[in-house]
């Protein structure tokens, strides 16, 4: 008599019952295995962690791709190190870093802007992450890349093998705050002292010995005789420690694109030197008409020569103490100077 | 009837036995399930308003051609409109997504923007990031589902900007309805 049913015979019944317990078996250790992770998760209460960095994480992305010009962020958290952090795919992964097979990973969303290059670097076993954005490229890693923070000078030949013939006017211009005039003056005294050229100047700065302070009609002549005019300031703003370089946009394009260069190569020099990195919070050119700001900032660079207006961090940032050290100054100076140098080298 | 099925040991049909695993399978996978969803799902965070902020922001301030744009200068102007882009809408729409990109599929954000002008009372045309999904996802925010992980959250802001037109900068007004789903 023929069987009926699903199953003919016993041992077919019995090869299935196998199949069953294995996929069983598969089935209960990914559940204990999951439900194992979650009390993990929460017994070393990290659950929270997880969901809160990996959103925070992915809103600082998006945060930062807006704002204009070079940024450096440095992201800091009590207990990031616990995790590894991955950047894939326009998601923001995170997972224990010790016990990874324990550990569910948490993802979340960002967005990234397909005009810059995204470059990241896995995160692990630090409490800190550093987010970089240049004019092209949008960087994450936890070591500080210097050269991403370089400015992108314009192509323009300034080559002039007798540059330090020319005649330098370096003017040091402080308000009447003692601080500011200690810095100012410090910076543009060490300045003055590295051009070679005895015909280079500097004014608005009280002599040590002879206690002078140059009129204003002299002071005019000198910027008529003068090459190059570098005044030195501190700016006077709530927020940040910056460096501006503020150059004219009166004048042909050719000495308009070579103001920029001087100003942009100066910030890049003081961006190189490690301390001074840290010291300043970031730095851009400001290509301003000098008829339509403050006055006496017009009065330097309107002119048809190389003149630029160096604002050296910022009178109301607890940073600014740092430039009374006698060292930075010195730093500060080599930089400005350097960066005259690789001007016209 | 069923006790003589079950003491029936040479049936041949399905066996209890078998019977008993598919349900625990069913047990298993239940719980499973439940597990992925209390790790995954429920997550009692809401970041919308921030999120929509940062959107906001991101379509304010990135130089994504609705804003007018100093090449020489590298400098943008948020808040003075591009209005031969903003009637360009396949162009803009385009640098809109690729300045804010979530992914080929990006089911995390869309945003609507309508401009006005003021001076002659005349809406234009709406641009959109993320169109497809945008479309579908305002039926129901309209309708109010904007709770729990099926719902969507939405934002409208009015911006006060300057059209630049050929005859000059005239004043406008930019509605923007930002729409994110809940995760």
């Amino acid at each position: 008599m023929k069987k009926r049913g699903i199953f003919l015979n016993k041992k077919a019944q019995g090869d299935i019952e196998s199949y069953f317990i294995i996929i069983k078996l598969i089935l209960a250790i990914a559940a204990i295995a999951a439900m194992s992770a979650y009390v993990y998760s929460v017994a070393s209460d990290t659950f929270f962690h997880k969901l809160y960095f990996s959103r925070d994480i992915a809103f600082m992305v998006n945060t930062l791709y807006p704002p204009p010009g070079n940024i450096y962020q440095q992201y800091e958290r009590k207990g990031l190190d616990k995790f590894e952090i991955d950047f894939n795919e326009q998601k923001v992964q995170i997972k224990e870093e010790d016990i990874k097979k324990k550990g569910l990973s948490f993802n979340y969303f960002y967005a990234t802007d397909l005009n810059y290059i995204f470059e990241k670097y896995a995160i692990k076993n630090s409490n800190k992450m550093d987010f970089q954005k240049s004019s092209d490229i949008f960087e994450i890693s936890n070591e500080l890349n210097k050269k991403l923070r370089l400015l992108k000078c314009p192509d323009i030949n300034s080559n002039d093998l007798e540059w330090k013939q020319k005649f330098f006017l370096i003017d040091p211009d402080y308000s009447y705050n003692e601080k500011e005039k200690l810095i100012v003056g410090s910076i543009g005294f060490s300045l003055y002292n590295k051009f070679e050229n005895k015909g280079t100047t500097i004014i608005n700065i009280e002599n040590i010995n002879e206690q002078i302070r140059k009129s204003n009609r002299e002071i005019e002549e000198l910027m008529e005789k003068s090459d190059v005019t570098i005044s030195i300031r501190i700016g006077d703003y709530p927020n940040n420690n910056n460096v501006k370089v503020y150059t004219s946009s009166i004048g042909d394009e050719n000495l308009v694109k070579k103001r920029k260069k001087l100003g942009c190569l100066i910030i890049n020099e003081l961006f190189y030197d490690k301390d001074l990195n840290n010291i300043f919070t970031g730095g851009n050119v400001v290509n301003v008409n000098p008829k339509h700001i403050k006055k006496d900032y017009g009065e330097v660079l309107n002119n048809d020569k190389i003149s630029i207006i160096i604002e050296i961090g910022n009178i109301q940032s607890d940073k600014i103490k740092n430039l009374e050290n006698i060292g930075t100054i010195t730093k500060i100076a080599n930089s400005i100077y350097n960066g005259v140098k690789k001007y016209y080298d | 009837m069923i006790k003589k099925f079950l003491k029936n040991k040479k049936a041949d049909f399905i066996s209890f036995n078998v019977l008993m695993h598919i349900l625990e399978i069913m047990f298993i996978i239940t719980v499973a399930v439940f597990v992925f969803f209390i790790v995954h799902v429920d997550k009692k965070i809401n970041t919308f308003p921030i999120e929509s902020e940062i959107l906001l922001n991101r379509i304010l301030y990135n130089n994504n051609g609705l804003w007018l744009y100093d090449e020489e200068l590298d400098r943008l102007y948020p808040g003075i409109l591009e209005f031969e882009n903003f009637n360009n809408k396949e162009k803009i729409e385009q640098s809109l997504s690729r300045s804010i990109y979530y992914g080929n599929q990006n089911t995390r954000a869309a945003a609507e923007l309508i401009l006005e002008d003021i001076n002659e009372v005349k809406e234009f045309d709406p641009i959109y990031y993320n169109e497809e999904k945008y479309k579908e996802w305002v039926e129901w925010y309209k309708a109010g589902v904007t709770e729990g992980s099926g719902g969507r959250k939405g934002k409208t802001r009015k911006f006060y900007v300057l059209i630049k037109k050929e005859e000059g900068l005239v004043p406008g007004t930019l509605d923007i309805t930002i729409l994110i789903p809940n995760r």
